[in-house]
């Protein structure tokens, strides 16, 4: 899609903002050489994040609970590991090292502080956000509505690419 | 007969299978069950198609050396080396070749909803689930229970199974729609 220059922040269509909420859906995640796709259940609070990443047999290959103390991943075979590092532990289970505290707003196509909405669709929703050194394409949204959710995004930072589909999602607040 | 001779007279007479399947995954945190359903078909050793229709598609194609996943929503095909990624799935038991007692211990697991039930436990520590219960009537698999190590319990139930169906080949091998990204060896 053609780059226009960045529109003025009053013709992006306002949007609320759940500061908790329940995702569901899928992720696939490639540094350019590795690669995961699975099913992701999240849950989001302004204290917790639960990511859960699961085979198509709904075996649970990996979750991770961050909280800001840190981290705790238990991996598929049982073993659970505690690191003061969370984006790294996220980089382990997701395969990318995805900004943690950045995707809360990516899901809900919001530019966060230093993001910046680098073009809108014609219902004046985000279609491509920078931030943190990420590209972030709404591929898709879930419905007409000024303030639908994406239903697919489609994240790029050099040779790192994160693809989510958002299935389900229940704000909690 | 009970369910280990009955699992054992599936594994070796069943040379191939097709039909369709129902998948429950429920969680101990007492989340929403999810339901999932599609067909499958396998040919020993090693080849397999497990396809997704329900909630989404979505395809696991193996033919015995590599494994395509394919995600249609995602338009992505991850490849794997088959190796030991058969020998820790479920379909070790539905696709495997003289390997169920060098992967698995089998115990008697008595009967109920009129099937025998065996109980298997993965012999490799790092197998991604802690066992897999498998209900049997003729000869014949009708449901599996698998529990990973986090809680998680899948239910398959098989509503459909032929055995020796003679499969075409072609199935065992995956071509990536046009435009997918494919990742992987």
């Amino acid at each position: 899609c053609a780059i226009q220059p960045a529109p003025p922040a009053a013709t992006v269509a306002p949007r609320p903002i759940a500061s908790a909420f329940e995702l569901e859906g899928r992720i696939s995640a490639t540094d350019g050489e590795r690669a995961a796709n699975g099913g992701l259940q999240w849950f989001h609070s302004p204290a917790v994040d639960e990511w859960t990443v699961l085979s198509p047999l709904g075996q649970i290959v990996g979750q991770l609970v961050t909280t800001a103390k840190g981290a705790r991943l238990r991996t598929s075979d049982g073993r659970v590991e505690h690191s003061d590092d969370a984006a790294a532990m996220l980089h382990r289970l997701l395969g990318v090292a995805a900004p943690l505290d950045g995707l809360a707003y990516w899901v809900q196509a919001t530019a966060r502080r230093g993001a910046r909405v680098l073009d809108i669709d014609e219902r004046g929703r985000p279609a491509r956000i920078t931030d943190a050194g990420w590209t972030i394409d709404y591929v898709e949204y879930a419905g007409a509505a000024v303030d639908a959710l994406p239903r697919r995004i489609d994240a790029h930072w050099g040779d790192a690419r994160i693809r989510l589909i958002i299935d389900q999602w229940t704000p909690l607040n | 007969a009970n369910g280990v001779v009955q699992l054992r007279e599936f594994v070796d007479t069943a040379r191939s299978a097709q039909g369709e399947f129902e998948q429950t995954v429920s969680s101990a945190s007492g989340r929403r069950a999810q339901q999932a359903s599609g067909s499958f078909v396998f040919l020993r050793p090693g080849k397999f198609r497990w396809s997704y229709d329900k909630p989404y598609p979505q395809l696991l194609v193996s033919d015995g050396e590599k494994l395509w996943s394919w995600d249609r929503d995602l338009n992505q095909v991850t490849v794997k080396r088959l190796g030991d990624a058969l020998g820790s799935t479920p379909a070790a038991i539905l696709a495997g070749s003289g390997t169920l007692d060098r992967d698995f211990n089998l115990a008697e697991a008595g009967s109920g909803e009129g099937l025998e039930w065996v109980l298997a436990t993965p012999k490799h520590a790092e197998s991604s689930f802690q066992s897999i219960r498998m209900g049997l009537a003729g000869g014949l698999l009708k449901r599996m229970e698998l529990q990973d190590n986090f809680g998680q319990t899948t239910m398959i139930v098989f509503t459909s199974l032929v055995p020796n169906a003679h499969p075409d080949p072609a199935l065992f091998h995956f071509v990536p729609p046009a435009g997918a990204d494919v990742i992987g060896d």
